[in-house]
């Protein structure tokens, strides 16, 4: 496979994606093991090896002796047409060895818009689409991350679903497998084992009825022993989570090449909109003096010239300040920086901002999501204009001069008072650099408005996605209204955004759906190169359903969702309080806080946040 | 601040690490190998570090070239052993001299070898072989297109052509070729292929290509910069 791979890879674009060999990747004896797994990242390598959970999940099924992982990603348009042409089957780079060849393939699944990868991936492996069409002596195939929450539009070609994070359950499911081997168990007599563990959800052991309104009449286990509810895996601590200290090197530039110190999970803020704030649940912080050691060994091990604080909310970490300040002190002197990437929106993020930035980068970018503080209670984003105008004064001051300003249309109760409000905000900006004397040349406001799409899990997964026709005109009149000669304007096609409404609060029928898409040429739909919105809909037609259906529902509160059977520990009476507060325009307050908002989580997971606290803790 | 040559080889599937991830690929070994980086002051500090020809990715480099620049004098066979255990499959460190003189070694090469290994698509005789190389060598001008900054333009790169043979092994075309490289003259092995498929030889898809070495010039002839 290797001689041939060497043959085709002088024709296409940047071959190194295939090439493998990097730094601290590890290619196992094949026999020397009982499990063979392939992690298969269903976008481009350089996106694929910016995730950190590809890291983790390598490093964690390495370290045993029993199994190996080896990874794949999906190849580009230009390599997909030679693979089919020369007959290549989708390879692994460890060993150059067909997918076929593993034990257990495993997706992540991270957006939506990557779908129709998983389908050509499999393909491209020869394996059937369809779990039923595929045979005892092909991988199991298997996968989690974020979209599995609702996993019901891949449950045709998914054998199981791994719910929540994956380090303690993937360890059991390799166990399980093996000792499934040895018994010379069935698919299905492992898939039986399998289904018993905590976190794992077996879509074919479940049975769906609807109304004859389409809507949802039940969801239940087909079988005996199969649990009607699957919650999702929690680590309770993660201080003694398995974390990566030799992490792969990517040889081609990566998206995030450097290195990723995970400094917590979860985030406490309760953005309604957000769905990883409700996945990751609870908030768990690090002790610094565990991430000042694994940041050592990163830098040691990596060679990497940059430590990026990653978690959905670093500047809510309470020992954020001295952590930079430790870091600092021992890596800068090598010419190796701290980065943050991502900013609240307060003048203490832009503090920070400054104490890692030795070169100043020249953008600094925020996110208020919504134009009023109307809206901002809607979505419980708790932000003032106070606060924003307060930050980009700050970072004025301190030599920054542009700012980039991320927000959502189309988001529950949205009017156009509220589309004046991104107006007004970005020229509160702008006011604000000329006031800090920014040079006229150069002060940059670029805001960026992508289209809110509801997702299962959240307070607004009742609500319906605005019309595409509505979201063009908010587009057009934000055009208008932004028309000024610091301000740049950016927004995306919003029939991207209407698929992936129809595709995160999909069901089951939706499968035929993915499959027709795939097989007339959909691929890399989050990509606006390959994006083929003529393409999904010709796959919708015939199928007697349609996009709109999925994206424009609005459920009731007593409705069954096609994901309810999936438990990520907030229980739906909260999400519904959550939602109802959200119409009132009431705000709910942070879980760090110390006044719990009730979301059910610990006692349903039996777990609780960690938060260290202490002098340095951010202010709320 | 003492500066080092580094001799190396990218092999393998090493070859299609492109010219920037290269550079990248060694300041990070660098780092892992703890050796104390010399860099540039102003505001975004990098490396004094630079390969002395880039490479065309896809290519094969048996004796390539980089310098650096170190904050401290260190032993040659000392960097040479760090560097090889801090560097990914296929990029090998053969050797380490420290650099005399200022010139920097981009400046310095002028010359390239290549060597061609082709499973020709026919059948096909010595005599066709030597006959291409030998008519390409008669000519008083050849000329390509290149696309530099989008606009297409025509060079000759006949007297960038220094020496070129050919022959065949065992049904294997396997052609040599020095070439002027660097700011002036500089010609790409890929033209030279081009060249010999228009002169009669088919070369065909899975050629490979190596570039065996790169030299200096003075006066008209070779030199070693090594």
């Amino acid at each position: 496979m290797q001689q041939k791979l060497e043959k085709l890879l002088p024709y296409v674009q940047k071959p190194a994606r295939y090439a493998g060999g990097e730094w601290n990747s590890i290619k196992k004896e094949w026999n020397s093991v009982k499990v063979r797994m392939a992690f298969a990242f269903p976008d481009v390598y350089e996106v694929g090896m910016s995730y950190l959970g590809l890291q983790i999940l390598y490093n964690l099924v390495n370290q045993r002796e029993d199994a190996l992982m080896e990874r794949t990603f999906a190849p580009w348009v230009d390599m997909e047409t030679i693979m089919r042409r020369e007959k290549v089957p989708l390879f692994t780079l460890e060993s150059h060895r067909p997918v076929k060849d593993f034990d257990i393939l495993a997706f992540t699944l991270q957006y939506e818009m990557t779908f129709t990868n998983i389908l050509n991936m499999l393909d491209l492996a020869g394996l059937p689409l369809e779990s039923a069409c595929r045979d005892e002596k092909m991988p199991l195939v298997i996968a989690g991350g974020p979209c599995a929450f609702n996993p019901e539009p891949l449950a045709d070609f998914i054998d199981l679903f791994v719910l929540g994070e994956g380090e303690e359950v993937l360890n059991e499911i390799i166990d399980t497998y093996i000792e499934a081997k040895e018994k010379n168990l069935s698919r299905r007599e492992l898939l039986f084992k399998l289904a018993g563990l905590e976190g794992i959800y077996v879509p074919s052991f479940y049975q769906v009825e609807y109304h004859g309104n389409g809507k949802i009449k039940s969801v239940s286990p087909k079988y005996p022993g199969v649990p009607p509810v699957v919650n999702k895996r929690v680590l309770k601590d993660m201080n003694k989570a398995p974390f990566p200290t030799h992490s792969i090197v990517p040889s081609l530039g990566a998206v995030h090449d450097r290195v990723m110190l995970e400094v917590q999970r979860g985030c406490t803020r309760g953005c309604r909109f957000c769905q990883a704030g409700v996945l990751y649940r609870p908030v768990r912080e690090k002790e610094p003096e565990i991430l000042l050691k694994q940041a050592e060994e990163l830098v040691k091990n990596t060679g990497y010239n940059e430590i990026s604080l990653t978690s959905l909310s670093t500047a809510d970490y309470s020992k954020v300040r001295p952590l930079i300040k430790a870091l600092l002190d021992e890596h800068s002197q090598k010419g190796v920086n701290v980065s943050l990437p991502s900013l609240r929106v307060d003048a203490f993020s832009v503090d920070m901002a400054k104490e890692v930035q030795r070169v100043r980068r020249s953008t600094l970018t925020f996110a208020p999501e919504a134009g009023t503080q109307r809206l901002r209670d809607v979505i419980n984003k708790g932000v003032t204009e106070e606060n924003l105008i307060k930050a980009v004064t700050a970072a004025f001051a301190a030599g920054w001069h542009s700012i980039k300003l991320y927000f959502m249309i189309g988001l529950p109760t949205e009017t156009y008072e509220d589309l004046d409000g991104i107006a007004n905000l970005a020229r509160a900006v702008v006011k604000a650099g000329l006031e800090q004397g920014v040079s006229r040349r150069r002060l940059k406001v670029t805001v960026s408005a992508s289209s809110f799409v509801p997702k299962s899990h959240t307070p607004f997964q009742w609500e319906p996605q605005d019309k595409l026709e509505e979201l063009r005109n908010k587009q057009k009149y934000l055009k208008e209204k932004l028309k000024d000669k610091y301000i740049v304007f950016n927004y995306h096609d919003s029939k991207v955004s209407f698929l992936e409404a129809a595709l995160s609060r999909g069901d089951r029928r939706l499968g035929p759906v993915l499959k027709q898409a795939f097989e007339i040429g959909c691929r890399f739909d989050g990509w606006d190169e390959c994006f083929k919105y003529e393409k999904w809909l010709e796959a919708f037609e015939g199928t007697g359903i349609t996009p709109q259906w999925y994206a424009y529902q609005r459920y009731d509160y007593d409705d069954i969702l096609p994901w309810d059977h999936i438990n990520t520990g907030v229980s739906k009476r909260y999400l519904i309080l959550e939602h109802k507060k959200a119409v009132k325009e009431e705000v709910t307050a942070d879980c760090r806080s110390g006044r719990c908002p009730g979301c059910g989580l610990c006692p349903s997971l039996d777990i609780k946040p960690l938060v260290l606290g202490g002098e340095d803790h951010a202010q709320i | 601040m003492p500066k080092y040559k580094i001799m190396f080889s990218k092999t393998g599937m090493a070859r299609f690490i492109s010219h920037l991830d290269l550079l990248r690929i060694f300041e990070r070994a660098f780092r892992r190998a703890d050796l104390p980086m010399a860099f540039s002051q102003g505001f975004n500090p990098h490396p004094k570090m630079s390969i002395a020809a880039p490479l065309a990715v896809g290519i094969e480099g048996k004796q390539e070239l980089l310098e650096i620049e170190l904050t401290g004098k260190m032993e040659e066979n000392e960097i040479t052993r760090r560097l090889n255990s801090s560097l990914p499959a296929g990029v090998e460190v053969l050797g380490v001299k420290q650099a005399q003189g200022t010139k920097p070694l981009m400046a310095m090469v002028k010359r390239a070898v290549y060597s061609f290994e082709c499973m020709p698509g026919k059948e096909i005789k010595q005599q066709q072989v030597e006959q291409a190389v030998s008519s390409l060598l008669n000519e008083d001008y050849i000329i390509v297109k290149r696309s530099v900054k989008g606009r297409v333009k025509e060079v000759d790169i006949r007297p960038g052509i220094l020496s070129l043979e050919g022959k065949l092994t065992n049904g294997e075309i396997i052609i040599k070729a020095e070439v002027k490289s660097g700011s002036e003259g500089n010609v790409r092995p890929e033209e030279i292929k081009a060249e010999l498929e228009k002169a009669g030889i088919p070369l065909g898809a899975g050629c490979k290509i190596y570039r065996l070495g790169l030299y200096g010039d003075e006066k008209g002839k070779r030199i070693d910069l090594w």
